[in-house]
């Protein structure tokens, strides 16, 4: 005992300041983006089907189809892109691949080959009009759920044909209200909401009734600009913050369990990441938006 | 032989005790430990912080509950280690020496101990030969570190996004462990992005670079220095290999020595078939009014073709022809006439089809004439002012038969050359913002380079409050800007927003405008800028005193500016900042695309409640809506919105907003100027007139600028010693200035200029500032020969005399020519000039010779760069700088692929080091206390026996057994001294050597095994002391 106390002693010196609990990571790589002309593009959102399909936003207005190896398999553009580039998509239970095209305001669907098949909405405030859609999500039953922030921030719910359901949320910090709702995930009859400037997450009934925040507990470094969310198979919540430059695991109490990142350009650090998914192997995929790269992370 | 011996023995002295093979333990183990290390069979552990802060702050205690903010240390394995100088182990023949003087028994050291103390010290001196030998570790990496450098002059003007988009293809199929770079060239290099993993190429160019030139030394030695000394440097040059500036074999001398290699992709300049250029304008040497002279223009062209040539006079156009030319040199003359002195600028023009030029650019050349006459003076106003800001002071000048000129500020000449004809300019209330740098620096260098003479008036737009303050205008003037001595100024904060700049050259510019910003504040204003940069919403500075601009730009030239989401967190930011400062006038400025949402009611309300002002810029929003979010910020605080069609607009923009901040340096108040010193400006001027308000400034600290008049003291001011200075006159390169901080218009100066006597103090005024022409006897001819002009100066005094003659040529900005001219033929000097591209220069003639001492004056203009001479580019170059350093020729027309294949398919284990004597010198520093503790110190190590019986009873000891135990040693102690009181050391036990000559009386066994444990003295009388003290006590009974 004699020996191990100064030790102790030691030991707890450096660990007073050691920062919350690490997830591990074994391997960290990285994919690249095809170039775009004179320019490499940013990734901005990313969406891996039960298949390891991956599907990727990038800056450019480009919608890259990845295998799970990193392998480019399409690549196709958006109608347009002058005015912005898109932020949120996901694929449908139909096949179809919905992109919230955030700029013009309005989801547009493709068919698996990239042809756009169909458009939902308009700009305007009014119920199916969309003011910067940024996230859209499906439920097992079909629904459609889009996030905005723009004029109102909200989350709106469709039907699969695109009728209105009904909406919930909007400008504000309390309970109930968003800025910037640019992450969704529905589990178990519930909505996940990234409320990315409030710092948290807000959880929802998917008819839009408030249930609570999720969020890692008062004695830890909160949330920093979370942009997105992912649940992996075991039922936890991946987070990645995009002002901390970290990805966040939360149970769905919201205990934290762990970080992984910090800023810069190198392994194991992250430049204003936007976005990212998990495979089915427990791969994680992260949008670092801010070092033009999408990060593959091997737990 | 005997001498040998002996030698060996003094070093090698007998042994004083028994040698055994134990002995020999401490060197052995030391030769064993110090192989390994030093072969590298096992590896050093290198320990190292990686919070740097700890270093600087030491070790933090928190203000309330001694919070530590110590970092865990890391360390790392040096496996292999390099000796600079691997001879120095040659010293390691020392070892055996140390070790036998103390196995040997000569350091008078217990057996045990002197191994251990011979063991550190043998590990001190094999640390010592380490760091004289210098070890490097070394690390191997097979990791490829590219720098791709891009030419982007003019001469490679429609191949430029060619070449981006062989990088931005390369890069992205890189290997993901490898590193990629950016660098762009003109005539200097400039680094887009250092080598990295990432390379987040956007899809501007963010660099601002001048593209009249080709510089290739400076981007390879730029790119050279920029690469990783530990990974696998290459460089990639993309360029048309023709060179126009910079000394290219000096950079491949330096890369081949460091051994990187260069690729080569020559950029194929399309083969042009039709091109039409003008090479000069010749207009006659010397000309008088009325007559008719002839300009005469040189046209070459590869085909033969027709189009139609125009020459303008001062932008007008004058004469107009059709002219059809042959393929080769056409020269085609135009007459020409000047009734009036004056400058004259003239262009010559060549207008043919699009489809029959390669290059338009090179299609006009201009020249000047300048006929000497009366000079005018130049009256400058602001476009958007009053009248009555200068009419009072043109009519005065007109009344004493000057010629006067009034001009609109935007039409300011911005060369010096296009202001010759003017012998005074004066600034009537122009504010800094409706200038381009360009006028600003013209200004300056015509008053300091030809000897015209400035006047600035007072008014709400002068001096500081007009956002003169660190311009070249303030270092003209004979007064400070700066208010930091007597009067306390009400304070201002400025927090500047940098929420977005994706657009080209975004990032330059926003440091541009910060910098510009801060320029214009008062040293004691506070200002701030914020970014979201790679920690998020962060601040560039905090609100730090404008004074510290120099300990601010590299923060501002190194923040990595990003897209901002939100507004409301950097906008809290601000607001806290400035409500914390105690600044009275606080300001907002925010620069932004308008896609964030509107902030939230109570946040503008709340700056609303700080009297927070903010200003919104508006840059290539998405939509042209979200132009109204940025709106109603500035609208519902107070400020100012603006919507720049151009990233130009936006310097003058951020200078007016800052300048808002100094509108407290206007002092209106009524008083008579006080006379402080005489000078022909005020002579014969009776009891001056009040005036009403003035421009507070400050005196310079330099000797020669004299204030005339004063404002006089507040009765609240006690400081006699500082003084307003209404006006000022003083004497700056070859020109005179003068500062009236007054205004003289019907507001602060309405007595003045109804005063009988103003028409002759203005009059007065100028004549003191305005530019005295002597007798000219110097003629100054200057012509240019594509990148070189040529001064030809020619003496015209009626007696013939050698002058020493020094040209000096200046462009305004950074080019600086100067060099003694040499004579040709009698009365005839000549030099040529190496210039650097288009640029007006200006040209200066010294010349002194036996009495005489005459200055002349003249210029060129270069109208376009030489680059857009260069119709084919130079791939042999290239190719030399390829094959001289290693690297391969790359052909544009592989695939992505295949180009990434050859650049970063190449690749090998490199090896490179890296000092690491520090780590030695450390633990060196570590040993040699250890090396003394043990050789002097004696503690009693019975505790930690006692800690290895931890089994035992005994070492679970009470306090009552630990007592008793104190006090048997205790009784054993005082025993001991009693017997040998005189023995102050602890006595160690020694083998007694042969060739003692008196030994004591040995203590028997029994008697040891008493005296213990060991910290109780032992009796051995044997010991050196034993004996001393033995041989003094003989020596005291004998006396």
């Amino acid at each position: 005992m004699r020996f191990v106390f100064p030790f102790l002693i030691l030991l707890c010196c450096g660990c007073i300041d050691q920062p919350e609990q690490q997830l591990v990571m074994s391997k960290f790589t990285t994919w690249n983006l095809p170039a775009d002309g004179s320019r490499i593009p940013a990734p901005r959102a990313l969406y891996a089907d039960s298949e390891d399909t991956v599907y990727c936003l990038d800056d450019a207005g480009r919608v890259l189809l990845y295998s799970e190896d990193g392998t480019i398999q399409k690549v196709w553009r958006m109608p347009a892109s002058e005015n912005g580039r898109p932020e949120g998509i996901v694929k449908l239970q139909d096949g179809r691949i919905a992109v919230a095209d955030t700029h013009y305001h309005r989801i547009v669907f493709f068919e698996p080959d990239g042809t756009v098949e169909s458009m939902l909405g308009t700009k305007g405030r009014d119920p199916g009009q969309f003011v910067y859609p940024v996230a859209v999500t499906q439920d097992p039953d079909g629904f459609l759920y889009v996030g905005e922030y723009g004029d109102r921030q909200r989350v709106q719910k469709f039907a699969i044909d695109g009728t209105f359901v009904t909406e919930f949320g909007e400008h504000g910090t309390e309970l109930g209200q968003f800025q910037r709702p640019s992450g969704l995930i529905w589990h178990n009859h519930e909505i996940l909401v990234v409320d990315a400037f409030n710092n948290r997450i807000q959880v929802f009934s998917d008819e839009g009734e408030f249930l609570r925040v999720l969020g890692p507990p008062v004695d830890v470094e909160p949330f920093s600009f979370p942009y997105d969310l992912r649940m992996n198979h075991d039922g936890h919540i991946y987070v990645v913050e995009n002002q901390g430059a970290r990805i966040t695991l939360i149970n769905q109490q919201g205990n934290l369990l762990g970080r992984y990142g910090r800023p810069g350009r190198s392994q194991g650090q992250f430049f204003n990441p936007w976005g990212l998914t998990v495979l089915t192997d427990g791969r994680i995929l992260v949008a670092d938006t801010g070092n033009h790269r999408i990060v593959e992370l091997t737990p | 032989m005997n001498h040998i011996s002996s030698f060996f023995k003094r070093i090698f002295p007998a042994p004083r005790r028994p040698l055994t093979w134990t002995s020999g333990l401490p060197l052995a183990i030391f030769a064993i430990v110090f192989a390994l290390f030093a072969l590298s069979i096992l590896p050093l552990p290198r320990i190292f912080l990686t919070n740097q802060t700890f270093w600087a702050n030491g070790i933090q205690l928190g203000s309330f509950g001694f919070s530590w903010d110590l970092k865990w240390p890391t360390w790392e394995w040096i496996w292999d280690l390099d000796y600079v100088r691997p001879w120095m182990f040659l010293l390691l023949i020392v070892t055996p020496w140390i070790w036998w003087m103390q196995a040997a028994g000569h350091s008078g050291l217990a057996k045990g101990r002197g191994e251990f103390a011979a063991f550190v010290r043998l590990i001190i001196t094999g640390l010592l030969i380490m760091v004289i030998a210098e070890p490097r570790a070394v690390q191997t990496s097979s990791v490829i570190s590219v720098v791709y450098n891009v030419d982007v002059s003019d001469s490679v003007n429609d191949a430029r996004k060619l070449a981006l988009d062989v990088v931005a293809d390369s890069a992205a199929k890189k290997p993901t462990t490898d590193e990629a770079g950016l660098v762009v060239f003109g005539r200097t290099p400039a680094v887009e992005y250092p080598p990295r993993t990432s390379f987040p190429f956007e899809k501007f160019l963010n660099s601002q670079v001048r593209a009249d030139a080709t510089n290739l030394q400076q981007t390879l030695s730029l790119s050279a220095a920029m690469l990783p000394e530990e990974n696998n440097g290459r460089i990639v040059l993309i360029s048309d290999g023709t060179e126009t500036i910079g000394e290219l074999q000096k950079a491949v001398t330096e890369l081949k020595a460091r051994d990187i290699p260069v690729d080569v992709l020559p950029i194929d300049v399309k083969e042009i078939k039709d091109e039409v250029f003008l090479e000069r304008l010749d207009l006659p040497r010397f000309v008088k009014e009325g007559e008719t002279y002839e300009a005469a223009t040189v046209l070459t062209a590869m085909n033969a073709g027709s189009g139609k040539l125009v020459l303008s006079q001062n932008g007008e156009d004058l004469y107009e022809m059709d002219v059809d030319y042959q393929a080769g040199k056409n020269r085609f003359a135009i007459p020409i006439r000047v009734d009036q002195p004056g400058y004259y600028e003239y262009e010559a023009r060549i207008e043919v089809p699009a489809d029959k030029d390669y290059r338009s650019e090179n299609n006009a050349v201009r020249n000047y004439l300048y006929i000497d006459g009366p000079g005018k003076i130049l009256l400058v106003r602001d476009p958007i002012g009053d009248d009555l800001e200068y009419q009072f002071v043109e009519k005065a000048l007109k009344e004493a038969g000057r010629n006067v000129r009034v001009l609109g500020a935007t039409d300011l000449p911005q060369d010096p050359l296009s202001l010759m004809e003017y012998d005074a300019i004066i600034f009537a209330n122009v504010p800094a913002d409706t200038l381009f740098a360009t006028q600003v620096q013209a200004v300056h260098d015509a008053v300091r380079d030809l000897g015209i003479g400035f006047l600035m008036l007072g008014g709400p737009n002068s001096f500081g409050p007009g956002g003169y303050q660190n311009s070249p205008i303030e270092d003209a003037l004979p007064i400070s800007m700066e208010i930091s001595k007597r009067k306390i100024l009400p304070k201002g904060a400025l927090v500047v927003i940098l929420h977005t700049c994706e657009f080209a050259n975004g990032n330059s510019w926003a440091k541009r405008i910060t910098k510009e910003a801060i320029k214009v504040l008062n040293s004691q204003d506070d200002v701030g800028a914020i970014g979201y940069g790679m920690n998020g919403n962060e601040w560039i500075f905090e609100l730090t005193p404008a004074a510290d601009y120099d300990s601010l730009v590299p923060k501002i030239n190194a923040a990595q500016i990003g897209d901002m989401p939100e507004f409301t967190g950097t906008m809290q930011m601000g607001l806290k900042a400035l409500e914390e400062s105690d600044a009275a006038s606080r300001h907002m400025i925010i620069i932004s695309d308008g896609d964030p949402p509107m902030p939230p009611p109570q946040l503008l309300k709340a700056f609303k409640k700080s009297e927070v002002t903010i200003s919104t810029v508006c840059v290539f929003p998405h939509d042209p809506r979200d132009a109204q979010v940025l709106n109603a910020i500035s609208s519902q605080t107070g400020g100012r919105f603006y919507f720049p069609s151009d990233p130009s607009l936006l310097p003058s923009i951020f200078i007016k907003e800052a300048k808002t901040l100094r509108r407290s340096q206007l002092q209106k108040r009524t008083f008579v100027p006080k006379l402080l010193n005489d000078d022909s400006m005020l002579r014969d001027l009776t009891a001056v007139p009040q005036l009403h308000g003035y421009v507070l400034t400050s005196e310079k600290e330099d000797p020669r600028a004299t204030i005339l008049l004063s404002a006089p003291l507040e009765e609240n001011e006690l400081n006699e010693s500082d003084v307003d200075p209404i006006l000022a006159v003083w004497r700056y390169g070859l020109g005179t200035t003068a500062a009236w901080t007054s205004d003289l218009t019907d507001d602060w100066g309405r007595d003045w200029v109804n005063w009988k006597q103003f028409q002759q103090f203005v009059s007065q005024m100028v004549t003191r500032i305005a530019r005295v022409k002597p007798q000219q006897n110097l003629r100054v001819y200057t012509y240019v020969n594509g990148n070189e002009g040529t001064v030809v100066v020619e003496d015209f005094h009626p007696e013939e005399s050698l002058l020493d003659i020094q040209v000096n040529v200046t462009d305004g900005d950074d080019f600086q020519f100067s060099q003694q001219v040499q004579q040709i033929a009698p009365r005839r000097y000549q030099i040529n000039v190496p210039l650097q591209g288009k640029a007006r220069y200006q040209v200066q003639v010294n010349a002194v010779g036996t009495n005489r001492k005459e200055t002349a004056y003249g210029g060129f203009i270069v109208s376009y760069s030489p680059e857009y001479l260069r119709f084919q580019s130079n791939p042999i170059v290239l190719q030399e700088i390829a094959e001289q350093t290693g690297g391969v020729t790359l052909d544009a027309d592989l695939t992505p692929e295949e180009l990434t294949q050859q650049i970063y398919g190449n690749r090998k284990e490199k090896r490179a080091t890296r000092p690491v004597f520090d780590w030695f010198l450390m633990a060196l520093a570590c040993m040699i206390p250890l090396d003394v503790a043990i050789r002097r110190v004696q503690l009693d190590f019975s505790w930690v026996k006692k800690m290895f019986q931890s089994g035992s009873k005994e070492s679970t000891a009470t306090m009552g057994s630990l007592l008793e135990r104190k006090k048997a040693v205790q009784s054993s102690l005082t025993s001991a001294s009693k017997q040998a009181t005189e023995r102050p050391m602890t006595s160690r036990p020694v083998t007694v050597p042969k060739s003692a000559r008196k030994p004591v009386p040995k203590k028997t066994s029994e008697d040891a095994t008493t005296n213990k444990p060991e910290a109780q003295p032992q009796t051995d009388d044997n010991s050196t002391t034993s004996r001393l003290l033995a041989m003094k006590r003989k020596r005291d009974q004998d006396e």
